[in-house]
């Protein structure tokens, strides 16, 4: 069992790993209207300024702009390489618009009139800005298909998120929170979905391990400041959100999986047991 | 073909989409109503002891204020209102609108009239009055209320941008119609060409049209800061701190078989421009000897003083910042309720001789080290007028980014305008530096470096 697990892991890691960094793609039918110009760690907020510090926050390693024109559209394309698809992940749901219309072009897209199309594919997380034309649901459809087409990489989902139950789950609610997700410190890159269960919503999340910082580490570091709880042979890790109710964490093989919005400890522990089960 | 720097000029829509904004349909105000506000409190840790009268706004804010770069839960919000904080500042650019839509969001249980909300447009030169009318209504909208107690000019990085018709239209109009109360611009630094921090926030504090500015403050640029303080409190302005804490503590030593992530990172970004591993890993070598170098200067200092954490250091500076009861509030970019918790009990507190040493002590170790943001004070005392903190900031894209690449094509840019010029003269520069900066030999190096000489 534990072969399997350690094979199912590397694989995930294998599939994980980024489209190499890539010079501006040439996309078929658009016409070039500008050179590529390409922005750094450093230089990044030259260009989007004060909304600079996310992007930098969720690992940001650089980013390729350029003007085209398609039709009777003009507009500028703006691909974020964030590194790995998991960090694409988390500025993209920064970024989209709560409530519209999710796309399933690349990862995720969405077309968000009267001026911007987003889109998600592995670790590009892609802008593009209308600037002339009249500009309709249908050819922002049209623009996304045909920069995701000419983008490398994958289309799916982070493996990240391949931890977090299916059943019950609302459909595009997945994120991942680089820092203090639920607003805590200590909850660190944080892949998370929303649930809905009967008249009850909660957050199942899973924080995600890195070589520098094993599972059992930040197990070990949460398990100092929150309180304890048994739960079979198990320990729960629990703690009281400001105005959000109980959040819990159990260590499930080298996972740490949680739960969060739970009205109290017996809720938490009856949704950790359905995760860990 | 245009190249993309140069194209800025296209139409008003550009700025538009560029600086966010985008995120929600509809040209006029569609506020929704608030739901019956629930304004039970949380007991918080910390709570704010100390609030000051922000310039001619007559509004008095607490000390520490919410910056809201990095946060992602609307409840941080709450938790800080709750704490005390009234306070908040936000931007169009942030989270492409989302930052707006978690203050509305925690707007709902809060008293709107006890709280002041800031938010703040980027715009170039060719914006219109209308293009700026409906970014506001936006901004106005996510936000969910009625009224923004201030815009702010993004990052103004030009004196002549305070004068731009469009702006200042828009604000009449806004004004007139009680959506808007006071305006204000803030300031990082220059960006490219821009023009320095002082010159920008003096101007716009004389000006008589702006109420409030932002700026950085922190204890590595009181001088320059400090100066913008006196111009806002000749004339009246209220001045919010930001970029309050500088420095680091600490540095990894290279382990070739265990790289850090970041050190990879770097390893990985220089390679990827076709250099071969064995000289990236060479120039990541002399990388972490610098960093370790300047570390060892400093040990002393951290030992004196026993730091441990980063956060002790942070904790510190922001209480340094919001003891000069000039600096009206400190705005803190909280992300979580744990660091409320830590940086709220700072204010009212007197800063303590020994946390004034500390800091002084800090100075004297990393002064000389780096060339300052939002600083040129230099470039008036140089025959040949060199910008000397982009030449570094150049010298900073090559070295330390691993961007020869691109800091080599922007210093070829700046054609005859470049260090070579140091070799032959003896103009005081270093005496016009006000943190001791050896200029002159900075830059040589600088010009060897970007030149490949």
């Amino acid at each position: 069992m534990k072969n399997s697990i350690s094979l199912l892991l590397i694989l995930l890691i294998v599939i994980s790993i980024p489209a190499h960094a890539i010079d501006f793609p040439t996309i078929k039918s658009f016409t070039p209207e500008s050179e590529v110009a390409k922005y750094n760690p450093e230089t990044l907020y030259e260009y989007i300024n004060g909304g600079a510090d996310v992007f930098l926050s969720f690992g940001f390693k650089e980013l390729l702009t350029k003007d085209f024109s398609y039709q009777e559209l003009q507009f500028s394309v703006d691909i974020y390489d964030m590194g790995s698809r998991v960090n694409g992940f988390g500025i993209y749901k920064v970024e989209r618009p709560v409530d519209a219309n999710f796309l399933k072009i690349g990862v995720e897209a969405v077309v968000s009139p009267p001026y911007q199309c987003l889109l998600l594919k592995d670790s590009y997380y892609v802008k593009i800005n209308i600037f002339e034309g009249e500009f309709r649901q249908e050819s922002g459809k049209d623009i996304l298909r045909k920069v995701s087409a000419a983008l490398p990489g994958s289309d799916k989902q982070p493996t990240e998120f391949s931890v977090l139950p299916v059943k019950n789950k609302i459909a595009y609610s997945e994120g991942y929170s680089r820092e203090a997700f639920l607003g805590i410190d200590l909850l660190e890159r944080c892949v998370y979905a929303k649930y809905k269960k009967d008249s009850a919503s909660f957050r199942y999340f899973s924080i995600v391990s890195i070589k520098e910082e094993p599972s059992k580490i930040t197990w070990q570091k949460i398990s100092e400041k929150w309180k304890h709880a048994e739960a079979g042979k198990s320990t729960v890790l629990y703690k009281k959100i400001p105005y959000k109710g109980y959040t819990g964490i159990i260590l499930s093989g080298d996972k740490i999986l949680g739960v969060a919005d739970c009205k109290n400890l017996e809720q938490v522990l009856d949704l950790l047991n359905v995760i860990v089960k | 073909m245009p190249n993309k720097h140069q194209n800025a000029s296209k139409i008003s829509r550009r700025n538009f989409v560029k600086f966010g904004g985008a995120v929600i349909a509809g040209s006029t105000l569609n506020i929704p109503p608030l739901k019956n506000a629930h304004l039970s409190q949380e007991e918080t840790e910390a709570k704010i002891k100390e609030y000051r009268v922000l310039g001619r706004t007559g509004f008095k804010v607490s000390d520490i204020s919410m910056g809201t770069t990095r946060m992602r839960e609307a409840n941080v919000v709450r938790y800080a209102y709750d704490s005390g904080i009234n306070y908040f500042d936000t931007a169009e650019s942030y989270g492409n609108g989302n930052s707006e839509k978690m203050i509305g969001e925690a707007l709902q249980f809060m008293d709107r009239k006890k709280v002041f909300i800031t938010t703040k447009l980027h715009f170039e030169e060719n914006a219109t009055k209308e293009e700026l009318l409906e970014r506001f209504t936006k901004c106005q909208e996510r936000l969910k209320t009625d009224y923004v107690d201030a815009l702010y000019i993004h990052s103004a990085s030009t004196v002549k941008i305070l004068n731009h018709t469009g702006f200042h239209d828009a604000v009449k109009e806004l004004k007139a119609a009680g959506r808007l109360k006071h305006t204000g611009v803030s300031n990082h630094g220059p960006r490219g060409d821009g023009e320095s921090m002082e010159k920008v926030l003096c101007a716009a504090a004389e000006d008589g049209r702006f109420d409030l500015m932002l700026l950085s403050y922190n204890f590595m640029n009181k001088e320059e800061a400090e100066k913008v303080l006196a111009a806002c409190k000749k004339n009246n302005v209220g001045t919010t701190a930001m970029k309050t804490s500088p420095g680091m503590l600490a540095v990894s030593p290279l382990d070739p078989d265990n790289l850090t992530k970041d050190q990879q990172e770097y390893l990985d970004r220089i390679m990827k421009r076709g250099t071969s591993k064995e000289k990236a890993m060479a120039r990541l070598k002399r990388r972490v000897n610098r960093q370790l170098a300047s570390y060892e200067n400093s040990k002393t200092f951290v030992e004196k003083h026993g730091i441990k954490t980063q956060d002790q250091l942070r904790k510190t500076s922001i209480h340094w910042v919001a003891s000069n009861p000039d600096m009206h509030t400190t705005c803190v970019s909280f992300s979580s309720f744990d660091m409320i918790d830590m940086i709220v009990p700072v204010s009212g507190v007197k800063l303590s001789a020994a946390d004034q040493q500390f800091l002084e002590d800090y100075k004297l170790v990393f002064n000389a080290q780096y060339c300052r943001h939002g600083c040129n004070n230099c470039v008036s005392s140089c025959p040949h007028q060199l910008p000397v903190s982009t030449i570094m900031r150049y010298a900073y894209y090559y070295e330390m980014q691993g961007n020869e690449k691109l800091a080599m094509e922007k210093y070829l840019k700046l054609r005859d305008k470049n260090a070579s010029l140091c070799f032959d003269c003896s103009a005081p520069c270093t005496a016009s530096c006000p943190h001791n900066l050896d200029i002159p030999v900075q830059l040589t190096q600088a010009h060897s470096l970007l030149t490949l000489v």
